[in-house]
Order: structure tokens, then C-alpha cells, then sequence
């Protein structure tokens, strides 16, 4: 995490920064922090020679050689014009870098295997002049060759843009994805100016869906009817309305409280009838290879999953953790969360087992890489190879 | 012009076609500029430009050529080129134009991707700088300032095209294309904010650059290297051998020859006469320079900048400068009319000089502009013979064809045949009567004798039709017998002869004589029409070569006297456009580092000047704003301090109100509705009903009093009776919210 005083470091601004001239944005006014800044710019502008570049550089110093060497005035009005663009591509290269704020936005959450979004929102802040021709470099940490995403068409003054790139990550556990700044051959490709720090964030990647077997024994039994448990659930009777909260279903969503407090508000039914379950993992070592370990991952991940959806899940957890009351989406996000940062430990501490719990649902090793799913102690479903 | 700027956008097919259309277009522009270069090739280049413009009206068709044609024509040309290189060196220049237009041809018409289109316009520029270099012609400053936008808008395109893989892959297909349907995709999108910002910078471009080139630092670097010289034919009339009706057949050209930046309009002769090359022999109706005189004796091959002479008096020198510009293709050798301090020329030049007959010659014919500088040029009617040729002259009589032809007993010479020279002894027994006439007396006589027997015309008869047949006669003995009209060689010559046979030695001079003036940039024009031959005959008596114009209309033959100056004046569009040409010389093309000194230093004197004059005029204020704090207060010095300070005043207020100033006009600008009388006057209304009734008061007048202000302008007579009702409900102060009474 940087300090506060890096943090106001990195707002600073320098020389390479295309607004460093535009009112409001220095905020420092001290003299000797801001030449020590002019000297080491951490807003570094890279300018790099494409081909064009090269070719005009080789070209200039072809035709200036040979003006020198004849005394030709001509030679010397075609190098003129050669520099005179040149420096009209500086400029308008200038042009087109200011006033352009990029934000990068992550999903809050991605799947092993499924696929994911990225975006980065481009505002152009500019009052007459467009944007054109921008690219920036984007990766995850997963992918080896970062890849280019471009600005399809020219963002006009004052408008803004999502550009969006889609990524599958493989494995779960932590995703940086990032972007490099941005780049751009404008406006007639003699130079890459590339251009702004690197912004990164960083994701988890939840364990990949499975497929599994499982069919509870129905000594999950069922309470006397006509008695709603106060725990939420796919039952008819009103618990609560609550706020909308990504993945809740769109056939819960309380119309007539949307309406009255302008925002999306979701009925909470009761749960009745079935008993819940307590899902719990026990990431000993000893007990799991590792492709078994990703399997388990991914098998508690989906049947969790499915269990809350289904209104039968009371709560999650690893063993030798806390165990986590699973009431609504987030409290089963921060379940997958920790699935995704899961690692198998050792010698764990035995103390502290959940005890007391009904519906406990364990899982051990089967065959070679397979998952048994176990609900008090009994089989009731698989997960194969 | 659209006005859905915001949302129109060509996509990338159209791009690609606009992409490869600028490209044409750009190779359109290079064959123009090399047809300007006269190498023999202008054919091929017309073919190419052919194919170029069906390519870019038909370019599906043009798609349709399978891609193997293009993997094997590439080789071919190759091999076409390399033959051609070899065949005709080493004058490869010819060669390299028509490799250029070949690989252009192909790369147009081929496929391109980027990498193709940087090496299009690579080669387009290439062209046009060597054609601008060859020619150094005014036209290569309209062509550079064509290709540059241009050549940039092309480039802005491939970089909007640059996308990396996906655009890298595109296929054009031409499968919607029509010029039709282009040109209106293109006119949609392009705002007339568009244009004018590309206007801006190209104007931006332009005034970079100027800048540029001017500042560039110039050094003087003596041994330039000679960079591709084309070398041309000269012009007839200007070269070693002039048969007769060479200088004539010069006089239809209309066309300028040698532009003169002149000091002043006074310091020109009466009669300018633009001394070129002297001819000493003469044989068969030709003149020529004999080999004697071409030799190393009188011949000084010599590789200088500047070229001085000790034969001007210095109490005559005043360093005015004269600046010719002699156009490619007119001769080899460089017309100097007379006695100078300097010679100079832009660079180390290789030049042959025949000091004694006074030429100036340089090593070729070039097909560019030449220039070079003459200090205090003064224009001689008489050269003093030089030693040789006093040395072979001493003594010297009329002989026939010389067997060892030595200069100056060349110009002495008669080759011809017994007959031919009584002709001559009788012309000059009757003009001579006995008498022994000095040369100026005789050329006198002999001018009058000719013009009072002949007329001008440029179409002269009692010409020998045959003049190579054996036994021909020969053409100016022909003409001083049969003949009534004659050219100003035919005059010259039947001079030359008849003086030689007198025994006086006589040469013909070829050149220029007149001129005219250009008054729109004041400089001298010498044109193809002013070519003209004269005769150079030597007095024995002061050993100088005197000068004698035997055409009649052509000035004078008297030596003595001069008639008033035949100088013409050029005006019109003409001279406007003749005058850009002049401008472009002295601007462009011989701008040095003396000019850039000279402009940094009249810069610095403007600086000097103005700073001075500004500094004078503030001091003068302060001491006038002395005066006034020190003077006693009276009325109307107090009333003046008040009225200054409030000006002060009012002017720190408005800068420091300036955005709000801006802000008002532009609203003004963009919305005059509201400053509309009626408008203000409603929403004051409506302000203050709100005040005293609330906000949610329902009286009658107020939707009355919105449809003023936020409906259709209104007369104000109009608006007057619900402004009337709008004061009376202010009046009625404690209506309720309902608007009922209490």
C-alpha cells in the first residue's frame, strides 16, 4: 500500500504531463519539490521512432547532408518543411494526450474458466478538439504477451468511451489486471508516445464450476408446515425487503418498493419446509493432492453455490477457521474468496472443530481425483474425475 | 457541410479507399514534377500518369489483377532497370527518372500495405526533389507546397488505420466503391471546423518552415561537391558555330532568357548591348570560334568563386551589384556586357576564360537557372585589343582561307572564291572612292550604305538554296548581290566581310541587345527575341576592338552618339508572373549565409530602432507626468486626473471581469433573445409575482407572462396590457396561494 506521502507524490505534476500548463492541477507550490520533480518526472513520457520515424529521420539527414555538401536552397526548403512537420506533429501529438482522464475497471469478482471484462472508462475533457488514434496496453498477470486495445473511432470533445477486453482466467486465486498507460502514433505515425503510469488491480478468481453428484438423504427433514424460519429462503412468506444485490434473482425484485424508492429492492422469503446445511472444508495436507485440492475448491464452490440459491445453506467455512453465517450474497462471495485464496496447510489445529452442527457437509478423497461429499458422515454425492 | 458532424465517421473501408486514392493522386503530383526534367523519357512518364488515372477511376479493375502478376513483374522491372542503368552510363540521370517512374507505376498499382504507402511517399518526394534540384524552376515551390498537405493527410490516414493486426489484415475489395458515393461520405464528415483547422496548420506549417530556412546556419563550404548536373543543349545562336539564321530563328522565342536584378533603372546603357561569344571565322554561310582561339593560348580553364579585374578605374567603383539569373538551356557562355571590379558566383564555379577576346564560358550547358554577381559593371562600346592580338594583327592584311587559321589573323580571313571577294572590292571601291577612312568613319558609311540598300526582316531572300552543294555560292555574297531584305546576321556578316576585305579586322559578336523592364519587382528581362548578332571591327589607330551594329532598328552604328534607349516596358499579368519567378530566385534559391547576416543585422537595427524610439517616448511621458504632478492643482488638471483614474480604473475592472465579458458576448453571439426588452421585463415580472404571492400562486397573468418570456418574440406594444395586469397583481398584495381574495 503506498504512504500518504507517496500517494500525494504521485499527483504531482510534471513536465511530461500533456496538462501541466492547465490551471488547478498543481497543487504543490513549493519550489524545491517541484524542480526535484521536473528532474525525475514519474509521468514519463516515452517516445519511441516507428518506422515512419526512422524513415523521416534517415530521409532529413539525407536531404541536410546534401544541402550542405551542394549549397542547395532547394534541399534546404525541403528540409525545412520535413522539421516544420515534425514539429506540427509534436504539437498536435500534445493535443491529443490532453485533458484525456482513463479510469480502469475491474469486475468485482471472476470464475476460473468463465470469462471475464474488463473495461477501461476514456473521458475526453477537451472542448474542441477530438481524440483519435489511442491504444493502451492491457494483461492480466495470467496471460504471458500483454495485447494492445485500441480507440475504435475518434472520441469527440467532451465525450467519453468504455473500452472493454474480455479475458478467461485459468486458475483461481489472486488476477492482477492492469493497463500500461497509453500509447499513440498520432497524427501521422512518425513517433509511439506513450504516456501515463500504469494503473493495476487486483481480483480474485473464484474456483471453476464443477460438475458433482449430490442427493441428501431427506433426514434433512422437514419441519412442521405453516412455520416460516426466521433465515431467508425460497419460501412465499415476506421476511424482509432488502436492497438488490448482484445475483439475486430478477423474479424477487419488489416492483412497487423499486418504484417508491427509486432504486432496486428485493423480497426476501422465509425459508420453510427443508433444514439447511453447514458446508465445511477441511484443507489438511496430508489429505489432498493437488489436483484434488482444486478439485475440492471447485466442488465446495459450486455446491455452496447451488446450496444458497436453492436456500439451503446456513454457512461456510475451512476448518479451523470461523465459521461463516451465509445469509446473503455477500457473505457467500466472502466464502468464495476465501475458497479462491485457499491453500492446504498442515498440522492444523484439531481444536477447533465445528461441533454441534447438523447437515455438516464434509468432503474427503475419492479414488485418485475424486471428491465424496459427506453429510453427517454419509455419502451422499461425488464428484469424478 | 454536415451537421451531424458528432455521428458521422467513414469506416475502415472507406479509409483504405481514401488512403489509396491520396496515393494516386500523390503520384500524379511526382510525374507531373519529372516531366519538367527533359530527359528524353516524357513518353513513358505521360503512359504512367495514363495508367495512374484509370486506376484511380476504375480501381476494381485494377483489384482484379491476380496477385501473381505482381509477384513476377517485380523482378522483371528489375531487370528492365538494371539493362537500362547499364546501357546508358554513364549519363544515368535519364536512366534513374525512368526506374523511378517504373517502381512508382508499380508500387501504385500493386497492392500496399503501410509499409508500401512510407515507401509511395518516399518515392514521390524523391522526385520532386530532384526535379527541383535539376531545375531549380518556380513551379517545384508549387509542387513542394502541393505535396506536403498532401503527403500529411495520407500519413494521418495510415496512422488512423494503424490498429494493429486487425487492421493489418484488411482486404480492400472495392465492392461499394463508387467517386459517387465517396465523395459524399467524406463531404459528411468533413466540418467546416475541419477545413479551417487544416488550413491553420498548414498556414502553421508554411511559417515553420520559412523560419527554418531562413535560420538554418549556412556555411561556406568552398569545395562543395557538384551535385547531378543535367547537362542540355544551348540555344542556336549561342554556340561555337552559328550558321546563318541561327540568332534569327532564337528571335520567335518569346520566352525569357536572363532575368538582371540591376541598382537602378539608370544605371542602365541607352542601348544595352549583352556581349555573349565572339566568332573569328567564317566559311560557307557559318560562323564559328576558330580552334586557335578554343586553344590553351588565349583559353584559362580556372575554378574560382569571385573573379577580379584591374581594368575598371577604382575612383569608378561603387560596389553596385548586378545579379544575373540566366535560365537553363540558353548557353555555355555568360553574358558581360563590359569592364567590371568583380565576377562572382554563388560557389566555387570551373570556367574557362578567354581574357583576351573577354569570354566567359562556363564548363556545360546546365538545364537549371545560373546565377552570378557583377560589381560595378560598366557597359563598353570599345575593347582595347590585347597584346597577342595587337602582336598578330600588326601588319596583318586580307588573305584568303588560311591554311594554319591562327587568332586574330582569323579575323582577317576570307574564304572565298576570286569572284565572290570583286564582289566585295567593288562594294568597297564605290563606298571607299579612293579615300583612306579611318574604322569608325568606314563602319559609319558602310551601316548607311547597308541600310540604305537593305531592309530588316527576320524572312530575307537572295538566299542560296542549296548552301552544300559544290560549288555554291556563298549566302552573304549572294544575299549583298541579290538581296533587298536580310536578318541582323545576314547584316553583320556582309559587314564582317566587306571590312576584313577593306582591311580591317573584323569579328562577329552574338549576344543580346535591349531588353526590357519589369516594373512590378524592377529588374531587367532579356528575352529569346532580343538575340541578336553585331560586329566588333578593330581601329588600328586607338587598338581597340570598336563595336558596330550594321541591323538597321537595332540601336545605332554610330560610335560616337547614342539614340534614345529601345528598352520596353513589361506590365500586365505577364510581368506579375514573370516577377514571381524573380522573387523566387533571389529569395529561395540564392539565399546565403550573407543574406541571413544581412537580415539579422537589419533586425537588430529595427530592434535598436524601435527600442530607442520607445524608450525617447516614455522618458518624454514621464517628464510631461512630471510636469503635470508638479504644476498647481487647478480645475482642469484635477477634472483630467479624475477622468484618468477612472479609465484606469474601469479598464482593471473589465480584465478583471474579462471571462465574464467573454461568457456575456458569446451569449450574445449564440442567444440574442436575450437581450430581447420584452423577455427581461416578463421574467422581472414573474420574479417578483413569485415574491410576493409564492411560488405556487395561480393568477391569470402569470401564464401570460411566461409565453413572453419563453414564447415567440413579441412586440412590446403588445406585451404592454399584460404588463399593465402583472403591475396590478403586485399591487394586490395578500392574495392567497389560490389566488382568491381574502
Amino acid at each position: 500500500m503506498a504512504t500518504s506521502k507517496q500517494a500525494e507524490f504521485r499527483n504531482w505534476n510534471d513536465w511530461t504531463d500533456p496538462d501541466f500548463f492547465a490551471e488547478g492541477r498543481q497543487s504543490e507550490r513549493r519550489f524545491l519539490p517541484l524542480f526535484i520533480r521536473q528532474l525525475l518526472p514519474i509521468r514519463i513520457q516515452k517516445t519511441r521512432l516507428t518506422l515512419t520515424g526512422w524513415m523521416l529521420i534517415i530521409v532529413a539527414l539525407g536531404i541536410g547532408s546534401a544541402a550542405y555538401n551542394t549549397a542547395s536552397n532547394i534541399l534546404f526548403l525541403t528540409l525545412s518543411l520535413l522539421l516544420s512537420s515534425l514539429v506540427l506533429s509534436g504539437i498536435l501529438s500534445l493535443i491529443n494526450f490532453r485533458k484525456l482522464r482513463w479510469h480502469l475497471k475491474v469486475p468485482t469478482h471472476l470464475q476460473a474458466g468463465e470469462v471475464g471484462l474488463a473495461e477501461i472508462e476514456l473521458k475526453n475533457n477537451k472542448r474542441i478538439f477530438p481524440t483519435m488514434s489511442i491504444c493502451f496496453r492491457v494483461g492480466t498477470s495470467e496471460l504471458a504477451k500483454e495485447s494492445s486495445l485500441y480507440l475504435p473511432s475518434a472520441l469527440s470533445a467532451g465525450a467519453s468511451t468504455r473500452l472493454d477486453w474480455t479475458f478467461t482466467p485459468q486458475q483461481r486465486g489472486s488476477c492482477q489486471i492492469f493497463f500500461r498507460g497509453v500509447a499513440s502514433k498520432f497524427p501521422f505515425g512518425f513517433l509511439n508516445k506513450s504516456f501515463g503510469e500504469a494503473q493495476e488491480r487486483r481480483v480474485l478468481v473464484w474456483p471453476a464450476r464443477t460438475v458433482y453428484h449430490f442427493s441428501p438423504q431427506p433426514a434433512g427433514r422437514r419441519y412442521l408446515t405453516g412455520v416460516a424460519r426466521r433465515a431467508s429462503g425460497l419460501g412465499s412468506d415476506l421476511l424482509n425487503i432488502r436492497s438488490y444485490v448482484p445475483g439475486d434473482p430478477p423474479r424477487l425484485i419488489h416492483w412497487k418498493a423499486t418504484a417508491r424508492v427509486n432504486k432496486l429492492m428485493i423480497r426476501q422469503l422465509a425459508q420453510e419446509g427443508e433444514s439447511g446445511f453447514n458446508l465445511h472444508i477441511d484443507p489438511e495436507q496430508s489429505l489432498w493432492s493437488a489436483v484434488q485440492f482444486e478439485r475440492l475448491c471447485s466442488v465446495a464452490c459450486s455446491l455452496a453455490d447451488d446450496l444458497f440459491h436453492a436456500g439451503r445453506l446456513d454457512s461456510a467455512g475451512v476448518l479451523g477457521e470461523e465459521r461463516l453465517a451465509v445469509r446473503s450474497m455477500r457473505d457467500l462471495h466472502g466464502f468464495f474468496d476465501r475458497l479462491a485464496e485457499l491453500s492446504p496447510v498442515s498440522h492444523r489445529d484439531t481444536t477447533a472443530e465445528w461441533h454441534g452442527s447438523k447437515n455438516q457437509i464434509t468432503f474427503r478423497p475419492l479414488g485418485e481425483g475424486g471428491i465424496a461429499i459427506y453429510v453427517d458422515d454419509l455419502q451422499v454425492g461425488q464428484a469424478d474425475d | 457541410m454536415s451537421m451531424t458532424y458528432k455521428s458521422a465517421k467513414l469506416t475502415t473501408e472507406e479509409l483504405h479507399e481514401v488512403k489509396h486514392l491520396m496515393g494516386g493522386a500523390l503520384t500524379l503530383l511526382s510525374f507531373w514534377s519529372l516531366l519538367s526534367l527533359k530527359v528524353q523519357s516524357g513518353w513513358l512518364i505521360a503512359l504512367a500518369m495514363l495508367a495512374i488515372l484509370f486506376s484511380l477511376l476504375r480501381p476494381r479493375s485494377v483489384s482484379r489483377i491476380p496477385l501473381l502478376t505482381w509477384r513476377v513483374a517485380g523482378p522483371l522491372l528489375l531487370i528492365i532497370i538494371g539493362v537500362d542503368l547499364l546501357l546508358h552510363l554513364p549519363d544515368f540521370i535519364p536512366s534513374l527518372v525512368r526506374m523511378m517512374v517504373w517502381i512508382l507505376l508499380y508500387r501504385n498499382l500493386a497492392p500496399r500495405r503501410q509499409r508500401e504507402d512510407l515507401q509511395l511517399i518516399l518515392l514521390c518526394l524523391f522526385c520532386l526533389v530532384l526535379s527541383g534540384v535539376m531545375t531549380v524552376s518556380l513551379l517545384f515551390a508549387f509542387q513542394i507546397l502541393l505535396f506536403t498537405p498532401m503527403a500529411m493527410a495520407l500519413l494521418f490516414v495510415i496512422s488512423l488505420l494503424d490498429r494493429g493486426e486487425q487492421t493489418e489484415s484488411h482486404e480492400l475489395t472495392w465492392a461499394h466503391f463508387s467517386w459517387g458515393r465517396l465523395t459524399r461520405r467524406v463531404w459528411s464528415v468533413i466540418d467546416w471546423r475541419v477545413l479551417l483547422l487544416g488550413t491553420g496548420l498548414f498556414g502553421f506549417v508554411v511559417l515553420v518552415s520559412t523560419l527554418l530556412f531562413i535560420l538554418t546556419p549556412r556555411f561556406d563550404l568552398d569545395q562543395a561537391i557538384p551535385f547531378m548536373r543535367m547537362e542540355t543543349q544551348p540555344m542556336t545562336g549561342f554556340n561555337e558555330e552559328v550558321k546563318l539564321g541561327d540568332v534569327s530563328s532564337v528571335q520567335n522565342d518569346n520566352s525569357v532568357a536572363i532575368r538582371i536584378d540591376v541598382p537602378s533603372q539608370d544605371a542602365l546603357d541607352v542601348s544595352p548591348y549583352w556581349r555573349m561569344l565572339v566568332l573569328d571565322r567564317y566559311s560557307d554561310g557559318r560562323f564559328k570560334v576558330s580552334d586557335s582561339l578554343d586553344g590553351f593560348q588565349f583559353r584559362e580553364p580556372m575554378t574560382v568563386r569571385e573573379l577580379h579585374s584591374e581594368r575598371l578605374p577604382r575612383d569608378s567603383r561603387r560596389g553596385d551589384l548586378w545579379t544575373f539569373y540566366m535560365e537553363g538551356g540558353v548557353s555555355r557562355y555568360l553574358p558581360v556586357p563590359g569592364d567590371y571590379s568583380v565576377l562572382r558566383f554563388q560557389k566555387q564555379q570551373e570556367i574557362e576564360l578567354l581574357s583576351e577576346p573577354r569570354i566567359y564560358s562556363l564548363d556545360r550547358v546546365g538545364q537549371r537557372v545560373f546565377s552570378y554577381q557583377i560589381e560595378d559593371l560598366k557597359f563598353n562600346d570599345r575593347f582595347p585589343a590585347g597584346r597577342r592580338e595587337w602582336q598578330g594583327l600588326e601588319g596583318a592584311k586580307p588573305s584568303g582561307e588560311l591554311e594554319a587559321p591562327e587568332y586574330p589573323q582569323t579575323t582577317l580571313e576570307l574564304d572565298l572564291s576570286p569572284e565572290e571577294r570583286r564582289t566585295l572590292s567593288e562594294i568597297n571601291t564605290g563606298l571607299l572612292k579612293g579615300r583612306s577612312l579611318s574604322a569608325a568613319t568606314y563602319g559609319e558609311e558602310l551601316s548607311d550604305l547597308l541600310w540604305e540598300k537593305f531592309d530588316y526582316s527576320l524572312s530575307p531572300d537572295g538566299q542560296v538554296r542549296f548552301t552544300d552543294a559544290e560549288n555554291a555560292p556563298d549566302p552573304v555574297i549572294n544575299w549583298l548581290r541579290e538581296g533587298s531584305q536580310g536578318h541582323c546576321e545576314l547584316f553583320a556578316g556582309a559587314f564582317v566581310l566587306l571590312a576584313r576585305d577593306a582591311g580591317f579586322p573584323a569579328r562577329l559578336v552574338v549576344g543580346f541587345a535591349g531588353g526590357s523592364w519589369n516594373s512590378v519587382e524592377d529588374y531587367f528581362v532579356l528575352r529569346n527575341r532580343d538575340a541578336h548578332a553585331w560586329v566588333e571591327i578593330l581601329d588600328p589607330e586607338s587598338r581597340e576592338w570598336r563595336r558596330v551594329d550594321p541591323t538597321p532598328g537595332s540601336g545605332t552604328s554610330a560610335l560616337e552618339t547614342g539614340l534614345a534607349g529601345s528598352l520596353r516596358l513589361d506590365t500586365g499579368w505577364g510581368a506579375w508572373l514573370d516577377s514571381l519567378r524573380i522573387q523566387w530566385y533571389r529569395r529561395i534559391v540564392n539565399f546565403e549565409q550573407k543574406d541571413q547576416i544581412e537580415m539579422a543585422l537589419s533586425l537588430k537595427e529595427m530592434a535598436k530602432a524601435f527600442s530607442e524610439k520607445f524608450s525617447e517616448r516614455m522618458k518624454a511621458a514621464l517628464l510631461e507626468l512630471k510636469a503635470w504632478i508638479s504644476q498647481p492643482f487647478s480645475a482642469g488638471s484635477l477634472m483630467r486626473g479624475i477622468v484618468a483614474v477612472s479609465v484606469m480604473v474601469t479598464l482593471y475592472l473589465i480584465w478583471c471581469g474579462r471571462y465574464l465579458l467573454m461568457g456575456l458576448i458569446f451569449r450574445l453571439l449564440r442567444r440574442p433573445k436575450a437581450l430581447d426588452p420584452v423577455r427581461r421585463q416578463a421574467s422581472r415580472y414573474l420574479k417578483r409575482l413569485r415574491e410576493i404571492h409564492g411560488a405556487e400562486a395561480q393568477l391569470p397573468v402569470i401564464p401570460e407572462l411566461q409565453a413572453l418570456r419563453f414564447g415567440p418574440e413579441v412586440n412590446p406594444e403588445r406585451a404592454k396590457p399584460v404588463f399593465t395586469r402583472a403591475k396590478k397583481a403586485m399591487r394586490r398584495k395578500g392574495v392567497d396561494r389560490k389566488g382568491t381574495d381574502l
